[in-house]
């Protein structure tokens, strides 16, 4: 009892404070407050089970220093239902602080710090709470201007949430070079430990060393290429990855290495058109490492169909090389065109993917109409197994504005499925399916949406034909949004960035309370 | 049926929880934020650097966080554009900050000349001004007044929000009587 008390005041109490922002903030001329919380509660009523989360991210700064902390609660009904970050089934507390400070020419960062090098290949400590995904480091963080042209970034610190953990340093020199282009050197030693149940012991060492090469081409040989009518944008960036092996002894295995590039070439068209084509190319081998989180040189998508069946959840940096080009073309301000080719492979153990996908944007009066379609081939391993899968998708939406207030947001997507299991080819037929998504928002500017989303599929592994969601939400003021939803969902891969998790079916309710202040 | 009267009950319970919790921000629902804007220096992807500070000597700036894999920031940015355009010339400035991390940073300027947008346009790959902002969600805005005080903070974008954000706009313009201020169009709420 005194539990769900704590969990109905603390709402209450922070929901309270928000409403008396103006009285945190008035400490003085140079110290101001800033915070967001989000309560979340939700009930499954299939597994009969509620969760309340909430997480309250505080900062104050004074002058130039920062200090900050993020409390987070968890609780649930059943104790085996972890935290959407698997810190654990019961988290009542405080579980990040840190201390800030910023002059004109450095930086430091004690406590919870953040960090990346380069485009991510060889350090990333980030927090993307789409996917709840999070590697903060507990130790120091420091950045320095060394004079106009170069500067020093170093980060030492060990995973706090993990467990085996690894203690991280890394540094980074930027130098900015004559006609904006930029030079980084990056270098990062990590240490991992076994768990502590099997006695802690050290498993590995990684060394990574690298850097990267940045510009565009208009300002290395004067401000406009061919009359303004054509340039281009570089970057690549390569990096070396040393491993010991101390599991069984002490064993360099062999060198692995990332290796990362991308262009991007501008043209101005006659009549107003323009066209842009974008190239990202990758090369991982023997380069598994926590800490990183590079370029994917696949298409990400936004639509829910496209991002379930993503090759992004499946790129190995055991063994991957690949990438995308990219091309997009404005006709007019009304009408926009892209396409893009992804494929990718690996030097060894040939899991092969590729992605055609294409986009039309048309603008009607104030209406937008979006059409896509892909096909995507991939082949994955399961167990020990090979399945194939070929996805055929197509996909529109319509935004439609009613009036001043009142618009309209329809999407529909079609997704047909033909899977194989290429190992046991001669004894099990391909299967195929067919999944579909019509949703619809009903928006009334700025206050609140409805929406309504409902889902079909005769796949026949699952457990029911159709799911329906229903959601409603509401803009309190300018510091509060409440949102409401019921009903099924079907769950799946959800991706963002480069970051995949896999989301559970659920059946209930769900309230959502986000407070800015 | 005991079972069932309990899962009810328990569910109801909740409801009335989330029905107190919105109860004191209906009531200040017509409140505006007063907290300080936090200043920061960046550079914008055409090179230019801009400081927050030197921006509002001018007038209010409408200060926009989005990606380049957010639909609704993508609807929205052309209204924006057209605000930045209408209210340009009266000391507002929309700074528009890409927060794209690493992995998706090459894409903020191809999707940005594609576009045809010349509002300005940071960088910000490291999360650097979101989280001296706390953003969580995108697109999360912030009206700043010329004297640094956050008037408004909107998350997400509806179609229509642009009228809304435009009163706000018109509003806080420098040195301009109601005559001389540009007229609204349409309106909301």
């Amino acid at each position: 009892m005194r539990r769900r008390l704590t969990l109905v005041a603390l709402p209450l109490f922070l929901t309270a404070l928000s409403q008396n922002a103006e009285a945190q903030l008035d400490l003085g001329e140079d110290i101001y407050v800033q915070a967001a919380n989000q309560f979340e509660a939700y009930w499954d009523t299939e597994l009969e089970e509620t969760v309340v989360d909430d997480r309250l991210d505080a900062s104050i700064t004074r002058g130039n220093f920062t200090i900050g902390a993020t409390f987070l609660s968890h609780t649930p009904s059943e104790n085996n239902i972890l935290d959407p970050n698997d810190y654990g089934s019961q988290v009542q507390g405080v579980r990040k602080r840190w201390l800030e400070i910023q002059a004109n020419d450095f930086s430091a960062r004690v406590g919870d710090v953040y960090a990346s090098f380069g485009r991510g290949l060889s350090l990333q400590i980030f927090e993307d709470q789409t996917v709840d995904f999070d590697n903060v480091l507990d130790g120091f963080y420091g950045s320095a201007s060394l004079n106009d042209w170069a500067q020093l970034e170093l980060i030492s610190g060990t995973n706090s949430l993990g467990d085996p953990y690894q203690t991280i340093k890394g540094t980074q020199f930027t130098f900015s070079l004559p006609r904006q282009v930029m030079l980084g050197l990056e270098g990062v030693w990590s240490d991992k430990m076994g768990p502590e149940a099997t006695g802690g012991r050290r498993q590995s060492e990684s060394l990574l060393g690298g850097g990267h090469l940045g510009g565009s081409l208009s300002s290395l040989v004067g401000s406009e290429v061919a009359g303004g009518a054509f340039d281009l944008d570089f970057y690549g960036e390569y990096v070396v990855h040393n491993r010991t092996d101390f599991s069984d002894g002490e064993i360099d295995d062999p060198q692995g290495h990332g290796g990362y590039a991308n262009g991007a070439v501008y043209l101005n068209l006659p009549a107003g058109m323009n066209a842009q084509i974008l190239g990202e190319y990758k090369d991982f081998l023997r380069y598994e490492l926590d800490y990183i989180n590079p370029p994917t040189a696949f298409r990400s998508h936004a639509s829910t169909l496209l991002n379930r069946g993503s090759h992004v959840a499946n790129l190995s940096f055991a063994d991957e090389r690949g990438g995308i080009g990219e091309l997009l073309i404005s006709l007019s301000d009304q009408t926009r065109l892209a396409g893009s080719y992804g494929k990718t492979n690996t030097s060894t153990a040939g899991h092969p993917a590729w992605e055609a996908y294409g986009e039309i944007e048309q603008w009607i009066g104030h209406s937008e109409i979006v059409l896509r379609m892909a096909e995507t081939e991939e082949t994955i391993l399961e167990g020990s197994d090979d399945i194939f899968f070929e996805r055929i998708t197509q996909s529109g939406t319509i935004v439609h504005p009613i009036n001043d207030t009142y618009s309209l947001d329809i999407t529909a997507e079609s997704q047909g499925i033909q899977e194989q299991n290429i190992t046991a080819r001669d004894t099990q037929f391909p299967l195929e399916y067919r999944d579909n998504i019509v949703s619809a928002t009903l928006n009334r500017a700025p206050t609140m949406s409805w929406a309504v989303t409902y889902e079909w599929s005769d796949n026949p592994r699952e457990t029911r034909d159709d799911w329906i969601w229903a959601e409603w939400n509401i803009q309190l003021g300018s510091r509060h949004q409440l949102l409401l939803g019921g009903g099924q969902l079907r769950g799946g891969q959800l991706c963002s960035g480069g970051v995949c998790k896999l989301v559970d079916p659920f059946e209930g309710a769900r309230v959502e309370f986000l407070t800015t202040f | 049926m005991l079972e069932l009267k309990f899962r009810t009950r328990r569910i109801m319970g909740w409801l009335v929880v989330a029905s107190l919790l919105t109860l004191p921000s209906f009531a200040t629902a017509e409140d505006e934020s007063s907290s300080v804007a936090p200043d920061f220096t960046a550079k914008g992807i055409d090179g230019t650097e801009y400081r927050l500070a030197d921006l509002l000597e001018k007038g209010p700036v409408f200060l926009d966080f989005w990606t380049t894999w957010c639909k609704p920031c993508q609807i929205a940015l052309p209204k924006l554009a057209e605000l930045h355009g209408k209210y340009a010339d009266q000391g507002f400035t929309l700074l528009t900050v890409a927060s794209d991390d690493q992995r998706t940073v090459s894409k903020v300027k191809p999707l940005i000349k594609s576009r045809k947008w010349t509002f300005p346009v940071v960088s910000d790959p490291k999360r650097t001004i979101g989280n001296k902002y706390s953003v969580r969600n995108y697109p999360t805005s912030y009206l700043i007044s010329q004297d640094g005080k956050i008037h408004s903070v909107h998350v997400g974008y509806r179609p229509g929000d642009e009228k809304t954000i435009e009163k706000e706009i018109v509003a806080l313009l420098p040195q301009k009587t109601d005559t001389e201020a540009a007229p609204v169009e349409g309106g909301s709420n």
